[in-house]
């Protein structure tokens, strides 16, 4: 199975750009797709909110899977993939947890992942705050990024954007940066790209 | 690691009532806990929920004050319930955790009180 890792900052749209990617690669490319979301609280709310939609969703709740729960990701990573045998794993990371961590573990200890990609979601509308007051979070966050999705573009100011992706560019040169705005809908041509650098 | 503060309640109405009031009421909690835990103009966090009856639900989230963004399956604007179940979620950093609690208990305790003035309705909480 290949694996899609979805991080990025708590609130940065990270269930709805999933909505997205899942719906296409269902609909649109009929795939079989599960998706682990993981979330700090007790109570999971994006996963009840992605089965309600009719995904296929697992879920690890009260903690986060880079730090306190990495056993348990490996064996729900494993688990998947010999219970489901998916065409994509879509794994949704809490918005404290670093990716780099998550992708270290799996690449050590989890099984029938044949390839991976991460993205990261950036909150156009509090970028410039946020990485002021957790730059070694929201910066880590970024450096792990293999594509950045700057996100809620509606939410930002005009002038800043120039400002945001300069200072993203300067943390992570490599990955391409896309604008988008997840809420409004994503374009079909993205989401290929993608799933086609997978 | 930082901790989300959670509710959860189930709520029953006598009378049918408009799903669309309930998310009212709730986007009002939202509001003022945006408010008061804000720093610099932002969230420095999450706070979302999710209001469901079977294959009839609302999301609601805010990173910002003054400003809930909701999606809903298709009837909910139209849809009158008389069963729902309100998850609520919020995790903020940066803010000492003891105030966030603080300030999700006083909330709470003032969206509860909304609630109870709702015609023939009555609450469980679901957590402590």
């Amino acid at each position: 199975m290949k694996m899609i890792l979805v991080g990025g900052f708590l609130g940065s749209g990270k269930t709805t750009f999933i909505r997205s990617l899942a719906g296409y690669l269902v609909k649109r490319e009929l795939q079989r797709v599960v998706i682990l979301e993981n979330e700090v609280g007790e109570i999971g709310i994006d996963n009840q909110y992605l089965a309600m939609d009719g995904f296929q969703v697992r879920e690890l709740t009260a903690g986060c899977i880079c730090c306190t729960l990495l056993g348990e990701l490996t064996l729900a990573v494993n688990e998947i993939g010999e219970q489901f045998k998916p065409d994509w794993l879509v794994v949704e990371a809490t918005g404290i947890a670093r990716p780099d961590k998550i992708r270290g573990t799996l690449a050590r200890y989890g099984k029938g992942i044949e390839a991976s990609i991460t993205i990261v979601l950036v909150d156009a509308g509090r970028w410039l705050e946020l990485s002021s007051v957790m730059p070694d979070l929201l910066f880590g966050q970024v450096g792990a990024a293999d594509r950045v999705l700057i996100n809620k573009i509606d939410e930002a100011e005009k002038d800043n954007l120039p400002v945001i992706l300069k200072s993203l560019k300067e943390t992570n040169n490599a990955a391409p940066v896309f604008f988008v705005n997840a809420f409004a809908g994503l374009d079909d041509n993205l989401l290929r790209e993608l799933c086609s650098n997978v | 690691m930082s901790e989300g503060v959670s509710r959860m309640i189930s709520l029953a109405f006598a009378q049918p009532l408009e799903a669309s009031g309930i998310s009212a009421i709730v986007s009002r909690l939202f509001l003022r806990l945006a408010d008061d835990l804000s720093v610099e103009g932002i969230v420095p966090g999450h706070i979302k929920a999710l209001l469901g009856d079977g294959d009839l639900y609302a999301v609601m989230s805010c990173t910002r004050p003054g400003k809930v963004i909701f999606q809903a399956s298709e009837r909910w604007n139209r849809a009158t319930v008389t069963n729902l179940q309100l998850t609520v979620e919020i995790i903020v950093l940066t803010i000492p955790q003891d105030k966030v609690s603080a300030v999700v208990q006083h909330c709470w305790q003032d969206f509860l009180d909304e609630v109870r003035k709702l015609p023939n309705c009555t609450f469980k909480s679901l957590n402590s």
